[in-house]
């Protein structure tokens, strides 16, 4: 696609009377082409964000993050008229809408922050550009409590800084723009100096780097030439997802659309293929003429095909020829969303509660047995999703609407959605509270201190000095080689983290669990330590874990239940 | 004369009863058929002994209006005032005996009902208050100020074993739909408006719940020194361990232990565990 529009702008510039080096001003059919070649040179690099995270865990992943949020702002502009505001305006509030995980949330602050300096101009120029990063750079600054050096931040502040400077050397429109992202590539090679962590890891900034791939595509397809590519991060991948019982889980996020005549392709079409040296790439290329909102995952012996078919016959047909099918599901859409309307009365009048509840909880968990535990515990609505799927604004969004309270209290239950539960409030009339809960132990003391009868003002309080109640150690696998702290991790060990912070390694996670609570509380301390097991782990093996631990610390008190959750073995909390 | 009276739920204890001449009106417990005045036939030691021979929790019952008007007749006369203090209208109707009796009375004496919104202790609590201030010698509109001023200040908290005896009885209002059984969870309780309610959840041993009840009522009592009393339901060594944790965690104050008698406990259960506190400012 990319080489396709900068194919179309050199053939129209190219018969002389004006070249894209001289072009003056963006206009709206055009910047709605620029966008797009920007999310897609960040979507075609998106693995190599992903493996920028810090810490080999589990993990969000920022350029899928990225890339998904950025599509929402796409499909909002791609759907706007040619005017340059209503473009911006659009992709500001489909943004805003798909924002997921923090990056996600802050490449929606930079459109709203750019839309709104832009204004009515009706075509950009570079003094309109230079105002649009200023305004993206304030607004994320100014939306984020505790803005952190040598992140995507800093790339958008130079960038800003870099052009303002450039102002009065009157520049054609494609160079200024070139100069300004030479200029972010400048930072982001210092992005491991302003940050230790960074340093550390031995990588730069994800999101940083993310954004630096968005105007690599958009300023290659302005000028129609490559330009410098940015250099591929050394670190090798696994491929994503890594290893069966993932793809296996994985799970495909997909909102069918409610009104049947709208929808064009009518089978929903989802299978596991087993087989050898099978191409995700190849796939992807030969089911997508067959239908969309296609989901192709896995590796050479494994792949989850996920696909809307009008015939879903073709695909099996084509699919089985590369190897054998599992979990093979198809549903009727159309038949799906006229029963789902037959329930709901007209899909625009749902069906209007009895009695507002006062206050309600929506949470985000993954595992059926930990779903289960906070619903116990009073949570209205359960957000599928956490750690290795960060929900977006709008999912967010839409089970606070579904819970029709007063007032909402959103627990996001890890650090990666407590922004995007933050910008909720942007759309709805709704008064919503987060408690910016980042694990499930604090989400969990969050409900016990929730108490039905107080005003919102006293459980905030009450949830946000719970949540501090309480230390959370988790035990997961390293996704790729690393060292820490002095430990060496070796791709596939089992890792234990306190708060956070990995703190033990080793080859059982059982072992790494009582190394993990040694290292975090003393012998004879009274605590209540409770451990929810995951999805990988036997319940039976789980409960013989209770006498160990007990003899371990006399003095505590050890309770285990089934969490369920994917990827994480174990979740405990020390209280 | 002005007398100070209220009913068997206050779980007075006799020292205090004497000491101040609080007038007393038990309720009824009935065991089936049998039916036993609370604090002059049955009392809260050999209640709680009883119980596990009982197959179920007795019911109980308020005094009739007759009963209230031999009770105030029974100390007093023309031209004297009782101020008649009891347990909460929501949760019994003794209030609403004493008023009819009181309206039965009207020209014989002058009696002040008064809806403490508690019971047991924190009742006590209110009722003592009031009789160290008539002790004192305060007049009349000193001593109602001085009950409003304790009802409004009072710390309550409480735990019980089994949820399931105050909400079958109906003394929980509000049956907390979301109780965490599944980790077991139990709600720490208190009394507001005069109800029974839940105001959060704790999870763990009776250590460390009762615990938490301690921090709770620190933190509500702020620094100053405070009376304390420590109450519960037939688990006096447990109760003794609380005074010790009690002591740690308070570093002034005065602490008693308080059993809960026998109608509370009819509907707490055994096991229920209580704090009932009031800071008392410096002079």
């Amino acid at each position: 696609m990319l080489w396709v529009y900068a194919l179309d702008l050199q053939t129209r510039y190219a018969n002389g009377e004006e070249h894209g080096l001289n072009l003056e001003f963006i206009e709206g059919p055009e910047l709605k082409n620029l966008l797009a070649a920007g999310v897609e040179c960040l979507d075609a690099n998106k693995e190599e964000i992903n493996d920028l995270n810090v810490f080999p865990v589990p993990d969000g992943d920022t350029g899928t993050n990225m890339v998904l949020t950025l599509q929402a702002a796409l499909r909002e502009a791609q759907q706007a008229s040619d005017e340059v505001k209503d473009i911006l305006e659009r992709a500001a509030r489909g943004s805003l809408m798909g924002a997921r995980g923090n990056s996600g949330v802050i490449v929606s602050q930079f459109f709203r922050g750019f839309a709104r300096a832009v204004g009515d101009a009706p075509r950009l120029g570079t003094q309109e550009i230079a105002k649009g990063i200023e305004g993206a750079s304030k607004l994320a600054y100014q939306a984020i409590r505790k803005p952190v050096e040598g992140t995507i931040l800093t790339i958008v502040r130079e960038a800003a800084a870099k052009a303002r400077e450039l102002q009065k050397d009157k520049l054609p429109l494609a160079d200024f723009l070139v100069q300004i992202y030479q200029h972010i590539l400048e930072v982001l090679e210092k992005t491991p100096e302003m940050l230790p962590i960074l340093k550390q890891a031995g990588v730069v900034d994800a999101g940083a780097k993310g954004l630096c791939y968005f105007c690599q595509g958009f300023v290659e397809a302005l000028k129609g030439e490559n330009i410098r590519p940015l250099p591929a991060a050394e670190r090798k991948a696994p491929a994503v997802p890594a290893d069966a019982q993932t793809i296996v889980d994985y799970k495909i996020e997909d909102e069918h659309e409610l009104d049947p005549d709208k929808i064009v392709y009518r089978y929903c079409t989802e299978f596991i293929l087993k087989g050898e040296k099978l191409s995700i790439e190849q796939i992807r290329k030969d089911l997508a003429p067959h239908g969309d909102s296609m989901i192709v995952v896995g590796d050479t012996q494994l792949a989850k095909v996920h696909i809307h078919t009008n015939n879903p016959g073709l695909v099996l047909d084509y699919m089985v020829r590369l190897g054998e099918m599992t979990s093979i599901k198809i549903d009727n859409m159309v038949e799906q969303s006229r029963e789902r309307l037959a329930k709901l009365g007209t899909a625009a009048n749902p069906p209007a509660p009895a009695v507002k509840k006062k206050i309600g909880i929506t949470a985000v968990v993954a595992g059926k047995g930990l779903q289960k535990i906070f619903r116990d515990l009073g949570a209205d609505e359960i957000i599928e999703g956490g750690q290795t799927m960060n929900p977006s604004t709008e999912e967010l969004y839409r089970a606070v609407s579904r819970i029709q309270a007063e007032q909402v209290i959103i627990l996001p239950n890890n650090k990666n959605v407590i922004m995007a539960a933050g910008q909720v409030q942007a759309l709805t009339e709704t008064p919503v509270t987060v408690i910016p809960s980042k694990t499930i132990p604090q989400g969990i003391s969050a409900l016990m201190a929730y108490n039905a009868e107080a005003g919102i003002k006293k459980n905030r309080e009450a949830m946000s000095k719970a949540i501090k109640s309480v230390i959370t150690g988790e035990v997961t696998f390293a996704v790729r080689n690393s060292s820490f702290n002095g430990l060496e991790i070796q791709e596939g060990d089992i890792i234990g983290l306190k708060e956070g912070d990995i703190i033990c390694v080793g080859k059982k996670p059982s072992t790494v669990l009582l190394d993990l609570l040694k290292k975090s509380l003393k012998k004879d301390d009274e605590a209540l330590i409770t451990v929810y097991y995951g999805h990988d782990i036997d319940g039976k093996e789980a409960e013989k874990l209770i006498p160990e631990i007990e003899e371990a610390f006399p003095a505590a008190e050890v309770e285990v239940y089934e969490g369920g959750q994917p990827f994480y073995y174990y979740i405990v909390s020390v209280e | 004369m002005i007398y100070i009276a209220t009913d068997s739920t206050a779980d007075l204890p006799d020292k205090l009863i004497e000491k101040y001449g609080v007038k007393i009106i038990p309720l009824n417990l009935h065991f089936g058929e049998e039916t036993l005045k609370e604090g002059e036939e049955i009392w809260a030691e050999e209640f709680f002994n009883r119980l596990p021979m009982e197959a179920y929790l007795p019911a109980t019952s308020e005094p009739t209006p007759e009963e209230f008007v031999a009770f105030y007749r029974g100390f007093a006369g023309p031209g004297d005032t009782v101020i008649s203090i009891h347990l909460s209208g929501r949760l019994s109707k003794t209030v609403r005996s004493a008023r009819a009796a009181a309206k039965e009375l009207q020209d014989e004496m002058e009696i002040l009902v008064i809806d403490s919104r508690m019971v047991s202790m924190a009742l006590g609590m209110i009722v003592i208050e009031a009789a160290e201030a008539l002790a004192q010698g305060k007049n009349l509109q000193e001593i109602l100020d001085r009950v409003e001023y304790v009802k409004e200040n009072l710390v309550v908290f409480f735990t019980v074993g089994d949820l399931e005896n105050l909400s079958r009885t109906g003394r929980l209002e509000e049956f907390p739909s979301c109780l965490g059984s599944l980790v077991n969870a139990k709600p720490v309780l208190t009394i507001d408006k005069g109800r029974v309610i839940a105001v959060e959840k704790i999870r763990g041993n009776l250590g460390r719940i009762h615990r938490r009840l301690l921090e709770l009522t620190k933190e509500r009592l702020g620094s100053s020194p405070a009376k304390i009393f420590i109450l519960h339901a037939g688990a006096l060594d447990e109760a003794r361990r609380v005074e010790e944790t009690a002591k740690e965690i308070f570093t002034t104050g005065k602490f008693s232990i308080v059993p809960i008698g026998p109608v509370v406990g009819a509907h707490t259960g055994p096991g229920a565990f209580g704090l009932v506190a009031l800071a008392v400012p410096e002079e």
